[in-house]
């Protein structure tokens, strides 16, 4: 599969800082990235929050392409962007001539399927220092930390980590003092130092087990 | 590159843990095979059966997360087994496959991301999408991101042209296409349900039968170029409220072509009175817009054009003047 030859049928440019399209805004397409970085923005109360990076590679705006509905996120980008864009329409082309890009698209649902599911999973969960040591378990299945790994570098601020929760910010942060105190975590301006993933992990647990 | 490989089960084995990682694709080929997860909140257990003939393990395998449920063999079972590389090769061959787990995959991650905005109370966000649309607009536009700004009230013009919030938009759009800051006296946006025929049909109708009025007094005044526009205006409206309206519309779209007519301006009377029949099947005045229209293609000699609008004017009840006239131009032009 030649991604640069396909250019020429569905490659569209974008300038830097140009929107690609906008929170809200009812879409049916999806774009690869071939070159650039784009940045995925939410509006959060009067506030913009960058939600992700993105780069070359990665596809984004998928969540649109097969049920129409608006987009849940702005797309803005960073550097000069060369695209691929598909919409409903050449679709067909897309799953029959490059299956690869629609296998990628596959795995892609996948992996945001999970994210969705572990981010309804803390919602849910019915304890605030159980969520905050599951968001910090979440961040770190992020990155890939394995579970016997210690002091592992997670880089959140406590706001970020109470806008994971969905609770007040000063909840949070009573929560993450029981952990530090109990020495599991050290927070640090931008970031947090988990001791032992070990210790999370049973505290995640342990927690769930109350509830039920 | 190896394809899949069999593998037999037999009663009570178990094909996978949750929470256990796995690059393994699983298809049922004979036997049984239930699945046990939780539910998303921990609180309950859900079981269904692997159904025969279809993948199962594929969402974990391929996000490479850990298992999200039990695989459990009751009274033996053989299985296909295929590894991630494998998978692909067989199904980037079977475009019917994908395209039918990328819909179920879809409407899952839809289900759960409404979920998640609803337990952070922000479902009202999905029930309406243009008050966001623009509302986003005003977040960047305040921020000062004057083109992000312009391009969501772009946006929310194109999408929805007669929105609740239209004109607010084009008066911020050409703001932020200047280079304009957002205007601090600008009263904050609240949110309206956008506007169904019920909410706005007060305000359409008392505008509707108003302008009318004004057109019919400068026509009167043999005002004809002003009236037009008007009449114009009028007879672009879609929906109606009520017979009075319709009957407003239908003498518009009339004295349209009646207006553009005596200005001299005949194909854009034709055009009018062409949009009558259909649009007005049963309108008071379409035997006598098919008249005028058929006078009209007279006059530009379009003749067998003529013949069968005033053929077809004969045709149509009451017996009267028009009716005559038609024949004998029907007599005059056939003879």
């Amino acid at each position: 599969m030649n991604l640069e030859l396909m250019f020429d049928k569905f490659g569209r440019i974008f300038d830097p800082d140009q929107i690609i399209f906008c929170e809200y805004e009812p879409g049916n397409d999806f774009y690869m990235i071939l070159n650039g970085q784009v940045r995925i923005l939410k509006t959060v109360g009067n506030s913009i929050k960058t939600m992700d990076l993105i780069n070359s590679g990665d596809i984004f705006g998928e969540m649109s392409l097969l049920d129409g509905q608006p987009r849940s996120a702005t797309a803005v980008a960073v550097s000069e962007v060369r695209t691929l864009n598909f919409n409903r329409e050449n679709f067909d082309y897309l799953m029959n001539k490059t299956p690869q890009i629609a296998f990628k698209l596959l795995t892609l649902f996948s992996t945001r399927i999970y994210d969705q599911k572990r981010r309804l999973q803390i919602l849910l969960f019915d304890d605030i220092t159980g969520k905050v040591a599951d968001v910090l378990l979440m961040l770190s299945e992020k990155q890939m930390v394995p579970e016997n790994a210690k002091n592992v570098v997670i880089r959140a601020t406590q706001e970020e980590i109470a806008s994971w929760c969905g609770q007040p910010l000063a909840e949070v942060q009573k929560a993450i003092q029981i952990l530090s105190k109990g020495g599991k975590i050290e927070f640090q301006p931008d970031k947090v130092v988990i001791h032992s993933m070990q210790d999370i992990i049973r505290t995640v647990l342990q927690k769930r087990k109350e509830i039920k | 590159m190896p394809g899949p490989i069999i593998r037999t089960y037999k009663n009570g084995s178990i094909v996978y843990f949750e929470n256990e990682k796995s690059e393994n694709i699983y298809v049922l080929q004979r036997g049984r095979v239930v699945l046990t997860s939780k539910s998303v909140d921990g609180k309950d257990e859900l079981s269904e059966d692997a159904k025969l003939g279809e993948f199962f393990g594929v969402r974990s395998a391929l996000g490479r997360f850990p298992r999200e449920e039990t695989a459990q063999v009751v009274g033996g079972a053989s299985l296909l087994v295929f590894r991630v590389s494998e998978f692909e090769a067989y199904a980037i061959h079977k475009p019917n496959l994908m395209m039918k787990m990328m819909k179920v995959f879809s409407n899952q991650l839809r289900q759960f991301h409404y979920k998640v905005r609803e337990n952070l109370g922000q479902h009202r966000d999905i029930k309406s999408p243009a008050f966001e649309l623009i509302n986003v607009g005003e977040v960047y536009h305040k921020l000062g991101e004057k083109e992000h700004a312009w391009y969501a009230y772009q946006k929310y013009i194109q999408h929805y042209p007669d929105g609740t919030y239209v004109e607010r938009a084009k008066q911020l759009f050409e703001l932020a296409q200047n280079g304009g800051d957002y205007p601090e006296d600008m009263e904050p946006i609240t949110f309206e349900p956008e506007k169904k025929s019920k909410t706005s049909t007060p305000i359409i109708s008392i505008n509707i039968k108003e302008l009318y009025q004004k057109a019919e007094d400068l026509r009167n005044q043999s005002n004809i170029a002003e009236s037009i526009k008007i009449y114009k205006t009028i007879s672009e409206v879609q929906k109606t409220a009520d017979m009075e309206e319709s009957k407003i519309i239908e003498a518009s779209l009339f004295y349209l072509g009646d207006g553009l007519e005596s200005l001299e301006k005949t194909e854009e009377a034709i055009q009018a009175f062409s949009s009558f029949p259909t649009r007005f099947p049963k309108a008071e005045k379409l035997k006598e817009s098919i008249y005028r229209l058929a006078l009209l293609n007279e006059k530009t000699n379009n003749k067998e054009k003529a013949i069968s609008l005033y053929k077809k004017v004969i045709t149509l009840p009451p017996e009267d003047d028009i009716t005559q006239k038609s024949q004998s131009k029907v007599n005059e032009l056939e003879g």
